[in-house]
C-alpha cells in the first residue's frame, strides 16, 4: 500500500511550464491562470510525483508525507 | 524532446554546477582585479557563460578559445550591423562542423555531458542528427547572449543604485538570490520576443487571431504597475517578484536556472571582493536590437 502524500504548488513561484503535467498527468493540472494545481495527490505513483517535482524549473512543488508531515521535496 | 533535455537543466542537477561556476568567476576576477579596471562585458560577462557551457558540453579544454570565437560570431544574431548575416552563418556552420565529430564520438563513448545527452536522444530515435547539431548550437548561443546581458545590466543597476549595492555588501551570500531576480526584472536581458497565436485569443476587447504574429514586451511587463509595487524602483529584496524575464508557460526559458546560478555567483563575488565601482564613462551605448537589451561594453574601475 503506497503512502499518502500531500502535494502543493507554490503559486508565487509557478510559471505554468507544465513539466509537472508531463510527468504526472493525473496529479497536476493547469488552472485558468495557467498555474499548476495538484488536483489529485493519489493520481499517479510517488515516483512520478517526485519526478514532476524535481523537473519543475521553479522548484514550486512541495511534496510531503501526509501522515508524518515529512517533507520529501524540495 | 523536452523530456530528453529537461533533466539536464533542473534546479537540482544545476546545483552540481555551482562550484564550477564559482571557480570560473574567481579565475576571471583574479585575472582582472590587478588591473584596477575592467570591461565587465569583455572580461567577465562574455567569457563566463562560454566557459560554463563549454564545460557542460564536454568541449575539450584546448578547443575552448575556438568555441569562444564561434560564440562571438553567433552573437551577431542580436546586432544591428547589416553585415551580420554572413558572420552569423559562418559561426553556425563552424559550430555544426565542430560538433559533428564530437557527437559521433559520444554515441560510441557516452559521458555525462550535454552532447552525450543529446546523442543518446539520437540513438533512441527521438532526435535526428540535424536536431542534435542545431540544439547544441542553440545551447551555446542561448546560454550566452542573454546571460551576458543579465550580468552587465545587473552590475550597471548596482552602480546606479549605491544604496542597493550597500545592502548586497552587507550579506552577499544571503542577498544574491533575490537580488538576481530583481536584476532580471529591473533591466531584463531580453526586451521582447515574438509569438504566434495557436488559437484565437480575446484580450481587452480585441481578438488575436490564430497564426497572428505577436511581439510582446518583457521589459514593459516587468515594470507593470498592476503587478509590481513601485515598479521603477530597484529593490533587491523585492518579494514576491513574479517577473517574466524568462517568459512563462511551456516556453519558459530552459536555461533559466543556469542563468540564475551564474547571476547569483557573479553578484555575490563582486560584492565580496570590491568596495564599489565607477563607470569610466557615463554615456553607455546599446546594440540596436528590438530583442536584446545588450550594452556594447561596460568599462568600470574601482579604488
Amino acid at each position: 500500500m503506497a503512502r499518502k502524500l500531500r502535494v502543493r504548488v507554490d503559486h508565487l513561484l509557478c510559471v505554468g511550464n507544465a513539466m509537472c503535467e508531463t510527468f504526472a498527468p493525473n496529479v497536476f493540472r493547469l488552472n485558468e491562470d495557467r498555474q499548476s494545481e495538484a488536483v489529485d495527490p493519489a493520481g499517479d505513483s510517488e515516483e512520478k510525483i517526485l519526478e514532476a517535482a524535481e523537473n519543475c524549473p521553479m522548484s514550486a512543488i512541495i511534496v510531503e508525507d501526509a501522515e508524518t508531515g515529512e517533507q520529501l521535496f524540495p | 524532446m523536452r523530456k530528453v533535455v529537461h533533466g539536464y537543466f533542473t534546479p537540482k542537477s544545476l546545483e552540481e554546477w555551482r562550484p564550477f561556476v564559482q571557480r570560473a568567476v574567481k579565475h576571471l576576477l583574479d585575472e582582472t582585479e590587478k588591473n584596477g579596471r575592467m570591461d565587465v562585458m569583455r572580461d567577465l560577462a562574455t567569457p563566463l557563460p562560454v566557459l560554463v557551457i563549454a564545460e557542460m558540453m564536454g568541449v575539450p579544454e584546448p578547443d575552448r578559445p575556438y568555441i569562444r570565437e564561434l560564440a562571438e560570431k553567433l552573437l551577431y544574431i542580436g546586432r544591428g550591423e547589416h553585415n551580420r548575416m554572413p558572420i552569423l552563418t559562418d559561426g553556425m556552420k563552424g559550430m555544426i562542423e565542430y560538433v559533428s565529430p564530437l557527437v559521433d564520438e559520444r554515441i560510441v563513448n557516452p559521458g555525462d555531458d550535454f552532447i552525450s545527452v543529446l546523442a543518446s536522444g539520437e540513438k533512441a530515435g527521438v532526435f535526428t542528427r540535424h536536431q542534435v547539431l542545431v540544439n547544441t548550437s542553440l545551447l551555446l548561443l542561448a546560454g550566452h547572449e542573454t546571460t551576458i546581458n543579465l550580468l552587465c545590466n545587473g552590475t550597471l543597476a548596482f552602480i546606479r543604485h549605491p544604496d542597493q549595492w550597500a545592502r548586497l555588501k552587507q550579506d552577499p551570500a544571503g542577498a544574491a538570490k533575490l537580488a538576481t531576480e530583481e536584476c532580471l526584472r529591473y533591466d531584463s536581458p531580453v526586451k521582447s520576443i515574438q509569438r504566434i497565436a495557436s488559437g484565437d485569443v480575446e484580450m481587452r476587447g480585441k481578438v488575436l487571431k490564430k497564426d497572428d504574429r505577436v511581439r510582446w514586451f518583457i521589459s514593459s511587463a516587468d515594470r507593470d504597475p498592476d503587478r509590481f509595487q513601485n515598479p521603477e524602483t530597484f529593490d533587491i529584496e523585492r518579494w514576491p517578484n513574479q517577473h517574466v524575464a524568462f517568459g512563462s508557460g511551456i516556453h519558459h526559458c530552459l536555461g533559466a536556472t543556469l542563468a540564475r546560478v551564474e547571476g547569483q555567483e557573479v553578484f555575490k563575488a563582486l560584492a565580496e571582493r570590491f568596495p564599489g565601482f565607477r563607470l569610466d564613462n557615463e554615456s553607455l551605448e546599446y546594440q540596436a536590437s528590438i530583442t536584446f537589451r545588450s550594452l556594447k561594453s561596460l568599462p568600470i574601475h574601482w579604488q
